[in-house]
């Protein structure tokens, strides 16, 4: 993965350059001002690079693009999503980048990784949700998926989760490979009502007295419980980003 | 009434006070950032009571912010949970757009780039836990039109000011999961 994106580092240089001389080639007017500062970020993307800092050379080459509209720096910023294993985000760079530039020179090579990429990336279909308002989270993070629809995410852990009111929430593990296809139906089961008494019958259960001991042991226990789980009764964040308020 | 109702009413209240003896409340929050734009790389949030005066947003808030979010190629959600012990007034919301992940770039033009500023009335209830999902389709500028419920401001860069209504605040105690606590323009909430 970090081979293939340093090789492809090389041979952007020149693109940039080129684009550099010719600034009309990336649709849009520059002047000198912004290609300065489109040749020090991609300064910038190529030593983050060059230290594996993949994060750093992803914002840098953004910003290189943004302000030469390169077709090479844009490229190097997908690849440096791929060598983060984001390969999501790297297919949908490689496609912004391929529309817009569909007769640069390396065009060809863009739809390769763009086609490597696809197949990479690992595919959720929801099948079925019950109840259809149960609110989805994948890694934390809310997502919009309906049942029928589909999501692309990066392969490897996530954790799905699935909440609503009334109902048992649901956690899962997924474990997705490249190019996974996985189907999905979650149903949420409705909580536990109070469980109707059992009809009386002569029999010891019948007898007050066992009913009033039973309440009493009961109300001991949960006064009990209630001094000692105090603060474990709060309601707790679900995100890990936390602020506190007074 | 027999005392095997009574006790087991007494059972039943007993949980139910043990359920509900939460006395903070939680609103979780999900920020829609827009992708990255110009020379705007990161994205800070900061979360505060209203408590800082008439013009809040006009000075600096002691609470530090959330990590920098880097803006990429696409948007992204952030999530953060306000937790909340006995503050009920509105939350103020900033998210600065920054080239530099502290926010301290000083080169023209300095950081923060563009902002963004909400109100989110009365999102907190006692025992509840409330939601919010506000959505920044853009990094504010001079050509972006503000969302829905945004106006932009005159500020020292792009701002644009956002008020979240009270009955945008969704939650679920009771019924319907997905509706939200009012049931009118001022209408009663549901958990009041």
């Amino acid at each position: 993965m970090r081979r293939a994106a340093v090789i492809t580092f090389s041979f952007a240089l020149p693109a940039l350059a080129a684009a550099q001389a010719a600034p009309e080639r990336g649709g849009a007017d520059r002047d000198a001002t912004d290609l300065e500062a489109a040749r020090a970020a991609y300064a910038e993307g190529e030593a983050a690079a060059e230290a594996l800092q993949w994060g750093e050379a992803y914002v840098a080459f953004q910003r290189s693009y943004e302000r030469s509209g390169a077709p090479s720096a844009g490229f190097n910023a997908a690849m440096a999503l791929r060598a983060q294993g984001r390969h999501v985000a790297a297919a949908e760079a490689l496609e912004a980048l391929l529309a817009r530039h569909a007769d640069w020179e390396h065009a060809g090579s863009v739809a390769e990784r763009l086609a490597e990429e696809r197949a990479r990336v690992a595919t959720l279909h929801l099948e079925a949700l019950e109840p259809p308002s149960a609110a989805l989270r994948l890694d934390g993070r809310v997502i919009a998926l309906a049942p029928g629809q589909e999501l692309a995410l990066d392969a490897g852990e996530h954790v799905l989760s699935a909440a609503a009111s009334g109902h048992e929430p649901h956690e899962e593990a997924l474990s997705l490979a490249f190019g996974e296809r996985r189907s999905l139906s979650i149903r949420l089961a409705p909580r536990a009502a109070l469980e109707a008494a059992p009809s009386g019958g002569e029999d010891v259960a019948a007898s007050p007295w066992l009913w009033l001991v039973v309440g009493a042991v009961v109300v001991a226990g949960v006064v009990v419980t209630a001094v000692l789980l105090d603060d474990a009764a709060q309601l707790s964040a679900d995100s890990p980003t936390v602020v506190r308020f007074p | 009434m027999s005392a095997r109702r009574g006790a087991a009413l007494v059972n039943a209240t007993c949980v139910l006070l043990l359920c509900g003896c939460a006395r903070n409340a939680v609103l979780e929050l999900a920020i829609e950032l827009p992708r990255a734009e110009g020379d705007v790389a990161y994205a800070l949030v900061e979360v505060h009571p209203d408590d800082l005066g008439e013009d809040p947003f006009a000075v600096q808030w002691a609470t530090p912010p959330l990590a920098p979010a880097p803006l990429g190629a696409v948007p992204v959600v952030l999530d953060a949970s306000v937790v909340a012990d006995g503050y009920r007034g509105d939350a103020l919301l900033r998210v600065r757009f920054c080239r530099a992940p502290d926010c301290l770039d000083l080169s023209a033009p300095r950081d923060p780039r563009a902002e963004v500023r909400a109100r989110i009335e009365r999102p907190l209830y006692t025992g509840a836990r409330t939601s919010v999902r506000l959505r920044i389709p853009s990094v504010p500028s001079a050509s972006a039109t503000p969302p829905a419920g945004c106006v932009a401001e005159p500020a020292g860069h792009p701002t644009w000011s956002c008020r979240v209504p009270r009955c945008s605040v969704a939650g679920c105690i009771f019924g319907d999961p997905v509706a939200n606590y009012c049931d009118g323009d001022d209408g009663p909430h549901f958990c009041e």
